[in-house]
């Protein structure tokens, strides 16, 4: 039982990494309509630039997270700029958004490839303790600080886009570009600010995960697939959809590699969310947003 | 000279291979629009059908070439079922999704594909005159495909789904088609390739080639097939002769991709075609402006 329990509770752990990368990516989506293939890209960017600052200065915790995500939004208005921001006003082609965004996100990586790979970082530990043992079940203190990181970013997001004016502008031009700036919104800032947050969460998302394995360039392919995966199975552009879907695919992952081991997970992956677009096309959220694709 | 005759040996040998795969995915995405990001994946399909009936029972090049083909045909239908029955965009996923899966499959069976480490001393059946000859056969088939009957419906599919079915065209049946027949390219590119380095393993059949093959096709223009081409031949070469390591190759494709698509969406060549056609014509013009600017002197 106790077994199970811990399988859960690395699954939702898991699930908590996926639900950063996934809404970010879901903002995104929700006000371009089409997904922004570079987020791994930036993800890895960030991730890197919070392990230098630990190398270099021997920051904390709080202070990596906090400049990473500075960093990662910085990165992803400059993504916004370089491979959207063109487009946006002249093109509605898709394949040029794809080809677009897929080649800021290799291009990301691989210029962070050019400086660290062929040797494998991590950050220092950041806790004291690293596993606390409560009633038989061991909980990661890394896992659990995520997690709860996650929950308040999250939460802070979703207050900031019920609450306040710039958090408005963001939903309103989710459902309308036209009427958005008729009513007034600078549209520009609006995007450019979408692509800050979404790229301060990818940060995040990054630093967690170099904290709890090791940092190495490929993983920004590696969890731009996943995010995708996520948001499809959330429903493209759906906020909750997605953070549900991330905590599902967290524990059909952790489920699958006790099963059937780390190598072969994969594959049940990939079964799981073939049947699952089979059977529900439409994602968990049910909206049938009609993108440009 | 040495150095010429290095370069044409790993044109043929390297890039007219991978350029073969390649063609798999001008036929999805050039012509019918669909993204497929795990197109490596069919070239692996057919890499290990033909590595393993070669290894371990020994078969020809005559009866592996066949089994490869058919094995990455019947792939291209198990994933094409699924994947033409969903939206545009999970094409996209559902065929990265098989890429990954696959990799991981082939990393996992060690006893049958030699897993991480690979397989190694595949007789090598190629020679350079195999290569090219498949390479212009392949291109003039894909060449005649694209003025066939279906071809024409390909591209209508990609300018607008809905347009092409009212028009009567079945367009669940065209993107199985499609997909087919690009699982069965890129499946016989990967039989030539094991055939030629003698040597298999699963990495190099990542997210990564798949999508360097995407940055070809649009680099080249997205319904130009010669442009494909000249842009596979251009983007695989030009790292050789400047002996790039594989990071900044990469680097520099990307700001190259980058800027064509900000300030040449169409791609290099567009829709044009280099066929005989555009040639003369362009010679055509070229001889009148010549005529003109002559005429233009007379009357000074």
């Amino acid at each position: 039982m106790n077994y199970y329990i811990q399988l859960l509770v690395n699954g939702i752990s898991t699930g908590a990494v996926y639900a950063i990368i996934a809404v970010g990516w879901a903002l995104i989506f929700s006000i371009l309509k089409f997904s922004n293939f570079a987020h791994g890209g930036t993800m890895v960017c960030s991730a890197y630039a919070g392990m230098l600052l630990t190398r270099l200065v021997g920051a904390n915790l709080p202070l990596v997270l906090v400049i990473s995500a500075l960093f990662g939004g910085l990165v992803n208005v400059g993504v916004e700029f370089i491979s959207f921001h063109r487009l946006r006003q002249s093109s509605k082609q898709v394949l040029l958004y794809f080809v677009s965004s897929i080649t800021m996100g290799l291009l990301l990586q691989n210029i962070v490839a050019l400086k660290f790979s062929g040797i494998f970082y991590s950050f220092p530990n950041f806790f004291p303790v690293r596993f606390l043992n409560w009633g038989g079940i061991t909980f990661d203190v890394a896992d659990i600080t995520m997690l709860c990181i996650a929950a308040v970013s999250i939460a802070a997001l979703v207050t900031v886009l019920r609450r306040t004016r710039v958090g408005i502008s963001i939903r309103a031009l989710s459902m309308d570009l036209g009427a958005t700036s008729l009513m007034g919104v600078n549209v520009n800032f609006v995007v450019l600010t979408t692509f800050f947050v979404a790229g301060a969460l990818a940060a995040i998302a990054g630093v967690f995960v170099g904290v709890r394995t090791i940092l190495s360039p490929q993983m920004g392919t590696l969890y731009t697939v996943k995010g995708f995966m996520v948001c499809v199975i959330g429903g493209l552009g759906s906020l909750s959809g997605a953070l549900w879907a991330a905590i599902l695919l967290g524990l059909v992952e952790t489920f699958l590699t006790a099963l059937i081991g780390a190598g072969l997970a994969p594959v049940g992956t990939f079964l799981f969310m073939l049947v699952f677009l089979i059977l529900r096309p439409q994602g968990i959220a049910g909206q049938f947003v009609t993108d440009k694709a | 000279m040495q150095m010429f005759n290095y370069l044409l040996s790993y044109l043929i040998n390297n890039v007219f291979i991978l350029m073969i795969g390649m063609l798999g995915v001008y036929v999805l995405t050039g012509l019918t629009g669909m993204f497929s990001m795990g197109q490596a994946a069919f070239m692996a399909v057919g890499g290990y059908t033909a590595a393993m009936l070669a290894k371990f029972l020994h078969w020809p090049l005559i009866a592996t070439l066949p089994a490869s083909v058919l094995m990455g045909a019947l792939f291209g239908l198990l994933i094409g079922l699924p994947a033409v029955r969903l939206r545009r965009d999970y094409v996209a996923i559902v065929s990265l999704g098989f890429g990954e899966a696959l990799v991981a499959f082939l990393n996992n069976s060690a006893s049958l594909t030699g897993g991480a480490l690979g397989l190694t001393d595949i007789p090598k059946y190629t020679n350079e005159y195999i290569i090219i000859g498949a390479l212009v056969l392949i291109i003039a088939f894909i060449w005649n495909f694209k003025k066939s009957r279906f071809g024409r419906q390909c591209i209508a599919i990609k300018s607008d789904e809905l347009a092409a079915a009212s028009m009567g065209i079945n367009v669940a049946r065209v993107k199985l088609l499609v997909f087919v027949l690009a699982g069965a390219i890129s499946a016989l590119g990967g039989c030539l390739y094991v055939h030629t380095t003698t040597y298999l393993d699963s990495s190099a059949f990542g997210w990564d080639q798949s999508s360097m093959w995407i940055i070809m096709v649009f680099f080249g223009g997205i319904n130009s097939l010669t442009g494909s081409i000249f842009a596979g031949i251009i983007l695989g070469l030009i790292p050789e002769i400047l002996r790039f390591s594989n990071e900044l190759r990469i680097v520099i494709y990307c700001l190259l991709v980058l800027f064509i698509v900000n300030f040449r969406p169409e791609g290099l060549f567009g829709t044009v075609e280099w066929d005989m056609r555009t040639i003369r014509r362009g010679i055509g013009k070229l001889s009148g402006r010549i005529k003109a600017v002559r005429a233009r002197k007379d009357v000074k």
